[in-house]
């Protein structure tokens, strides 16, 4: 084995191992070899490491012992503070061969060709910049000897294993990155029922349990399944007529029918859209912005809704991807719809960052890569992958993919607005906004040209003259001038002191006056001959004859009565002077609102922002605003960018060309580039082309995971090379590719899933298995669950009657006022930043980051909602004051109505003993009995919040 | 089994085993070989469990006096007499950059005496905490990356200028775990919200157990601290009867499903509420302490934050985080003089009462007092802007070159100071103490190695010092 071998990145390990015969497939290998060979060229890093790649040094013993007693402590005494495990500064670790062999994030420090000009013996021989070690004293000659003896032999370097960060094997074995080819499908056996199997889920289920020999559960009664079925396809209970409608159909396919007429529901799509939403990091703002600023996205709510229908349609999920990613060219390019314009809120509706670039494009990097395909791209963003042969110049391809698409500056029209008198509403009340901006501009403009404005500036700008920038600032604040444009002022006069200026003349006296020997100026007075002004300067030099101004406080006062009168109020015939310096000129006096909005100072800026954040908070609130897309655009000119050395966009390595996955590339080395604008279409294909080995996993493991409680592979976002092989590889892949096969359709999926006999299990544990298999990964059973977010609080109103199912879509509401809005939990009002308590507190997924699965948490803060919240009373309160409450007529009647209504069944007549004896403990002094409070215990009950 | 996970007992985060699995990035090979993990019934779902750390822990519990704004360092605990020598002139080193453009050497208006065993300085402005200063250990080397707020206090909090990730509280709840399951297990308090809001104290990618619950102290009524605290229509006796009715329903429900854990859980966590009424009613009560007490902190909002924070600590709150104001009240650019005096009055009684509470009581010696701000100031003078300041050309800029920080209690060198800045202050110059490597001594005194306090997400290990950090054993005691 060679001394050389050991290389713990897994790319530079596959770029210098020949091929090996035990690769199972050719194009996969290919793929991935050639991917590291890419990065390897890469003059940073690989191709050291690659040409270290050579015959085998010597390393016996004694070359092992050598090591062992002089090197090894030498590295451990000075260098592994710094390059050690814990830290690697500029990326280099010195405690492992291969390590050093990779270098630091700027290039090798071994040299094979000239072993003893290393860097990093030049850097102990304190021969390069950066003298090492750092803070410390200088080696002894000794050690630096030792140290060249030891990169001259080839660095021996004893055969252990690599710890931690290195998975033994070669990425392209990893399972989730071989293509998809549908296995064979498995035949029944003991000691599993012949007849148990629905469909090939069950097949493949058997299969496993056969290996173990153990055995599937019952199948549930039909009670647990209308229930079941229900909450994990609409996310809804069933009523209890319902219920018992069900349980006494006599058609053997009602169970079918039920999963179609569910299916069918607006219901599934509202449901399915919320699972989503986790992955899409959804959110109705752009989280923390500096004061005043408006948070709010204004149409957030039409990517949610965009994504409801696509469910409830069943749009493809290649063509759900598609939309997405690149909706606009779909809709610009090929006249798609442009409702679909609305899907690109996948990407827009992330964290803003401040506005800051590079991180709102690695969240839109993060929830592509790990929300379609499970791949962890944006690990790259400052070293290549840890584990997963992604290196940071993929990152940077689609970095470049994103820093070509910008969002347009009025996010477009979905449709055309109807008429209704909401909309005749929302254009008077936009009109009235939009009037109040206009009109705020207009009175800066007006006071910035009226003779006292001009004057002011004329004073403001002698005052500053010489002073710079903060004689400006200075001058401004304490005049209440805008600072900009007093700057524009002063640079205006300045260039007028020039006789070839065409207004030297008209300012000449100023400068005089001002000045009393400008040195600069001369005498000029203005009287040019053929000046198309001239009238007018010969009667601002009788104005200042006649007034002979002793104090630059006068002579501002005159020029500004002057320049208002012959200018501003010219302005209409735009002749003489009105057309030099007026409107259209460029100078300090052209100002119209359009051009003032610039120069305001800071304390208008801000006002202004409040009259403009009313324009968009109308644009998002107002019932009648017509929807619109959050969209995003491809740029004019797409550009490819350079990496990022550690993230840092201030230094630049090699050209990323904006193009996909080396690791999921058939030919890496030559990959195609991305051609259509800023290349999201060639991505998005690239991601839903039936050869990617992932996209199809990734999402039938999401859908799987959300039926059963469990995924298949336990980390839904993370398919990389440390996630382990699944038990239930081929079931995974039998129904990634049957998705495919079947023009991706998820209806069909769910369809699947939920018609198999593994789906209709009872959840009752198996003791048997509580050792071999506790968690029940072989799906021996099926997962008692507890209901999420969602799912119980739109329990709890459909419950109480008060649930509002028939509106679907539209504008997010707060839920945590009071009374709640009666709308289901998908549409509450996702504030990123400041979220409020109850979602935390029921395990919301984080909105800040794409979230692979919700935690599972049972804190008291839960407990307390129930008991003490004012929306679960307000429920329980408006139960018993219903009519259907008061039409029971005894006691027993009164509970069996509010079992039915919330558990719905009937109670047993202990649970009829039991409500009974509860109200014999109130005190007589009650008018009457409680029964709020009895409703809201079956609220709080784990029937109502658990799922068998 | 891999060697970055945080070995306490995660598993009791989740509902189950096996999704906690996924999460530590372990396959279930791993976990049945290292032989971890023993699910227990009663602790399952509760991720706030006591854990134990690494190893034996100098502090089991932090109170973070956050001075919002960021304080002026040579106003208060790093004197420098040449600064006075060459106020109103320009500074003989170079005036390095910061936020805004700054001027002439600005000289403390504040006069500095020495205080305690080893003399250390304090300003006249914290005459009371000065007391104490046998237990403080002032670290005046500290520095950070940019002199702005929103990165700064990012990074002082969560250990990253930019992304979401979890705060220094969440970690350390997350890896103790919290010894009141009566209370939550870390709480952020501030009268409004500062600058980044509920970002300071976010659990980002851990379970929303671990983030701050964040208490607005503008408010005085119990109710409105904590959400759904109190009933406003069920007396207690109701509730219990009620609680009795749910226990004997869940009971039967969970008889005829084997008993499940996870029902178990749930059933569990009502109890837990029910007692969490009471004692978080009493904890926030400063009502309940002797009018003497009261006194000694003050009737300022700051008074009774410090009060509620010693209540809190005192019944096993794990991470007391307090805030001096909403917005950034140490930002001052202007009449620092005046301002500065101001904050440091409403926080210096309350400080030193808090102090001398825990020492009294024992609580001081695995307490940790964190006290700072997210930077320093400039010893130079700003210098006017428009909008952005009053021009009174009396205040100081942002400086995050330089500034200091103090801790006491929790394995800490009382009477102690580390580090310096340059002669003027401007720049940490001996032994600097980076905010990542703060954060590394402040784990390693709760008994954390730091690069072992790990959560698997988003296919790594991410850790509160990321790459960087290293402990600064000389302020160990």
């Amino acid at each position: 084995m060679s001394l050389y071998r050991s290389i713990p990145c897994p790319g530079f390990a596959a770029a210098i191992r020949p091929a090996s015969s035990r690769l199972p497939s050719l194009a996969v290998r290919g793929v991935l070899v050639t991917t590291l060979l890419v990065g390897a060229v890469s003059p940073s890093r690989g191709d050291e490491a690659a040409k270290l790649g050579r015959p085998k040094p010597p390393s016996d013993a004694d070359t092992i012992r050598f090591f062992e007693s002089e090197i090894r402590p030498l590295l451990a005494e000075h260098c592994y503070s710094c390059h050690g495990e814990s830290t690697q500064e500029a990326g280099l670790r010195l405690d492992r061969r291969a390590a050093i062999l990779r270098g630091t994030d700027y290039g090798p420090v071994i040299s094979t060709e000239a072993p003893r000009d290393s860097l990093l013996l030049r850097s102990v021989r304190h021969e390069s910049e950066m003298p090492m070690p750092e803070g410390e004293e200088k080696l002894s000659g000794k050690q630096i000897d030792a140290l060249e003896r030891w990169v001259e032999i080839g660095m021996p370097w004893p055969d252990e294993p690599e710890p931690d960060d290195a998975p033994d094997d070669d990425p392209s074995n990893h399972w989730a990155l071989q293509k998809l080819t549908p296995p064979p499908i498995p035949a029944i056996r003991a000691p599993i029922d012949s007849e148990w199997a629905r469909n090939e889920i069950d097949l493949f289920v058997a299969d496993r349990l056969a290996d173990e020999s153990m055995t599937p559960s019952p199948a549930a009664d039909r009670g647990v399944l209308i229930r079941r079925l229900h909450y994990t396809l609409t996310g809804l209970p069933p009523t209890y007529e319902q219920v018992e409608r069900f349980r006494q159909d006599p058609d053997p396919l009602a169970y079918e029918r039920l999963v179609d007429e569910l299916l069918g529901d607006v219901a599934f799509g509202e449901r399915w859209a919320r699972h989503w939403l986790d992955v899409a990091r959804y959110a109705d703002t752009k989280g923390y912005l500096a004061g005043g600023v408006e948070r709010k996205y204004p149409f957030s709510f039409t990517y949610r809704d965009w994504v409801t229908e696509a469910f409830n349609d069943d749009m493809p999920y290649d063509d759900f991807l598609r939309y997405q990613i690149a909706g606009d060219q779909l809709v610009e390019s090929e006249g798609h719809d442009r409702r679909h314009l609305a899907a690109l809120g996948f990407l827009t509706l992330g964290r803003r960052f401040l506005n800051r670039e590079p991180d709102i494009i690695d969240d839109r990097i993060d929830v592509v890569t790990r929300g379609t395909m499970g791949f962890t791209v944006s690990c790259a963003r400052c070293h290549d992958h840890k584990f997963d042969p992604i290196p940071t110049q993929d990152y940077y391809s689609l970095y470049g993919v994103f820093a070509s698409s910008t969002e347009p500056e009025e996010w477009p029209l979905i449709g055309d607005p109807k008429p209704s008198p909401e909309y005749d509403a929302f254009l008077k009340e936009l009109a009235k906004r939009e009037n109040a901006v206009e009109e705020f501009l207009q009175q800066r403009v007006d006071a910035a040209r009226s003779a006292d404005g001009i004057a002011e500036y004329l004073r403001a700008a002698h005052a500053a003259w010489d002073g710079g920038r903060d004689a400006v600032n200075a001058e401004a604040s304490e005049r209440k001038l805008h600072d900009k444009l007093l700057t524009e002022w002063i640079e205006f006069l300045r260039s007028a002191r020039s006789p070839e200026n065409p207004n030297h003349d008209l300012f000449a006296p100023w400068h005089r006056l001002r000045v009393p020997r400008d040195r600069d100026g001369d005498d000029g007075v203005a009287e040019a001959g053929d000046d198309a002004a001239a009238g007018e300067l010969t009667s601002l030099r009788q104005k200042l004859d006649e007034a002979n101004p002793d104090s630059i406080e006068a002579v501002a006062t005159l020029y500004g009565e002057f320049l208002h009168e012959s200018v501003v109020k010219n302005e209409p015939n735009a002749g003489g002077l009105a057309k030099r310096i007026g409107l259209g000129s460029g100078s300090p006096l052209d100002l119209n609102t359009e051009r003032m909005r610039p120069r305001l100072f800071r304390g208008d800026r801000n006002r202004l922002r409040t009259l403009d954040n009313k324009i968009i908070e109308l644009n998002g609130a107002h019932p009648g605003a017509p929807p619109r897309a959050m969209a995003l655009v491809d740029k004019p000119r797409p550009i490819d960018v350079k990496v990022f050395i550690r993230g840092n966009p201030g230094r630049r390595g090699d050209l990323a060309p904006r193009r996909f996955l080396a690791a999921l590339s058939d030919d890496p080395e030559n990959r195609e580039l991305f051609r259509t604008g800023s290349g999201r279409r060639d991505l998005v294909e690239a991601i839903v082309d039936p050869d990617n080995p992932l996209t199809a996993r990734v999402i039938v493991n999401r859908v799987w995971m959300h039926h059963f409680g469990q995924p298949l592979v336990e980390t839904p976002s993370d398919f990389g090379v440390t996630t382990p092989r699944p038990r239930h590889h081929a079931l995974l892949d039998h129904l990634a590719s049957e998705l495919i096969a079947g023009g991706w359709s998820l209806k069909s999926l769910h369809r699947k899933i939920v018609t198999s006999a593994t789906y209709r299990q009872r959840s009752d544990l198996r003791p048997e298995y509580a050792d071999t298999d506790p968690e029940n990964t072989l799906w021996y059973r099926a997962n008692r669950r507890r209901l999420d977010f969602e799912s119980l609080r739109d329990g709890i109103l459909a419950t109480s009657g008060n649930l509002d199912d028939a509106t679907v879509g539209g504008r997010p509401v707060k839920i945590t006022e009071a009374p709640t809005p009666p709308r289901r939990t998908l549409y509450a009002f996702i504030d990123r930043q400041n979220l409020p308590g109850v979602f935390r507190t029921f395990d919301f997924a984080n909105p800040d980051l794409h979230s692979p699965r919700r935690h599972e948490t049972a804190v008291p803060q839960q407990a307390l909602f129930m008991m003490n919240s004012p929306m679960v009373i307000a429920q329980a309160r408006r139960l018993v004051a219903s009519t259907g409450f008061a039409q029971a007529s005894s006691t027993a009647d009164k509970v069996r109505w509010l079992y039915r209504q919330l558990l719905a069944r009937d109670p047993t007549s202990n649970e009829l003993d039991r409500a009974t004896t509860f109200f014999d403990g109130v005190s007589e002094n009650v008018d009457a009995p409680p029964w709020d409070q009895y409703a809201l215990v079956l609220y709080a009950s784990n029937e109502f919040a658990f799922v068998d | 089994m891999s060697q970055y996970d945080h070995r306490t007992d995660p598993a009791d985060l989740f509902l189950t085993r096996r999704s906690f699995l996924s999460r530590c990035g372990m396959g279930m090979a791993g976990v049945a070989a290292g032989g971890l993990l023993a699910p227990s019934a009663t602790v399952a779902g509760n991720p706030l469990a006591v854990k134990s750390p690494h190893y034996r822990p100098r502090a089991k519990r932090v109170i973070h006096l956050f001075m919002n704004g960021g304080p002026s360092h040579v106003d208060t605990f790093d004197p420098k007499p040449k600064l006075t020598e060459y106020h109103g002139r320009e500074l003989p080193i170079e005036t390095l950059k910061t936020e805004r453009k700054t001027g002439a050497a600005f000289g403390s208006p504040f006069q500095f005496s020495k205080h305690g065993e080893n003399g250390v300085e304090v300003s006249d402005l914290f005459p009371n905490v000065a007391k104490h200063i046998d237990d403080i250990c002032v670290i005046r080397s500290m520095h950070a990356d940019v002199p702005n707020h929103e990165p700064s206090l990012m990074l002082m909090n969560c250990g990253e200028a930019r992304l979401p990730r979890p705060s220094l509280g969440s970690w350390v709840t997350y890896g103790l775990g919290s010894e009141n399951e009566n209370l939550p297990g870390f709480v952020a308090m501030c009268p409004g919200y500062p600058i980044q809001e509920s970002q300071n104290w976010q659990s980002a990618f851990l379970p929303g157990a671990y983030q701050g619950t964040y208490i607005d102290t503008r408010n005085q009524e119990i109710e409105k601290l904590i959400e759904h605290i109190k009933n406003e229509h069920y007396s207690t006796d109701e509730q219990r009867r009620q609680l009795d009715l749910l226990s004997k329903l869940n009971e039967e429900h969970a008889h005829q499903r084997q008993n499940d854990e996870a029902l178990e859980t749930r059933i569990q966590s009502f109890e837990l509420a029910y007692r969490m009424q009471m004692e978080a009613t009493d904890a926030f009560d400063i009502g309940r302490e002797p009018e003497a007490v009261r006194e000694a902190y003050g009737d300022t909002v700051q008074g009774r934050q410090m009060l509620i924070a010693r209540r809190l600590i005192e019944r096993g709150v794990r991470f007391v985080q307090l805030w001096h104001g909403a917005g950034q009240p140490w930002d001052n650019h202007d009449d620092i003089e005046k301002n500065h005096r101001r904050l440091a009055q409403q926080s210096d009684r309350g400080i030193a009462a808090l102090l001398g509470d825990l020492k009294r009581v024992g609580l001081l010696e695995d307490t940790l007092v964190i006290w700072g701000g997210e930077f320093g100031r400039t010893p130079t003078v700003e210098l006017p802007t428009p909008g952005a300041n009053q021009g009174k050309v009396n205040g100081r800029d942002h400086n995050h070159h330089g500034f200091t920080m103090w801790m006491a209690g929790g394995g800490v060198k009382g009477g102690y100071v580390h580090g310096a800045t340059d002669e003027f202050g401007f720049k940490a110059v001996e032994r600097p103490v980076h905010v990542h490597d703060l954060h590394a001594t402040i784990l390693h005194l709760l008994g954390f190695d730091h690069t072992r306090l790990t959560y698997h997400h988003s296919g790594r290990d991410f850790r509160l010092t990321d790459v960087h950090g290293n402990i600064v054993h000389d302020i160990v005691a």
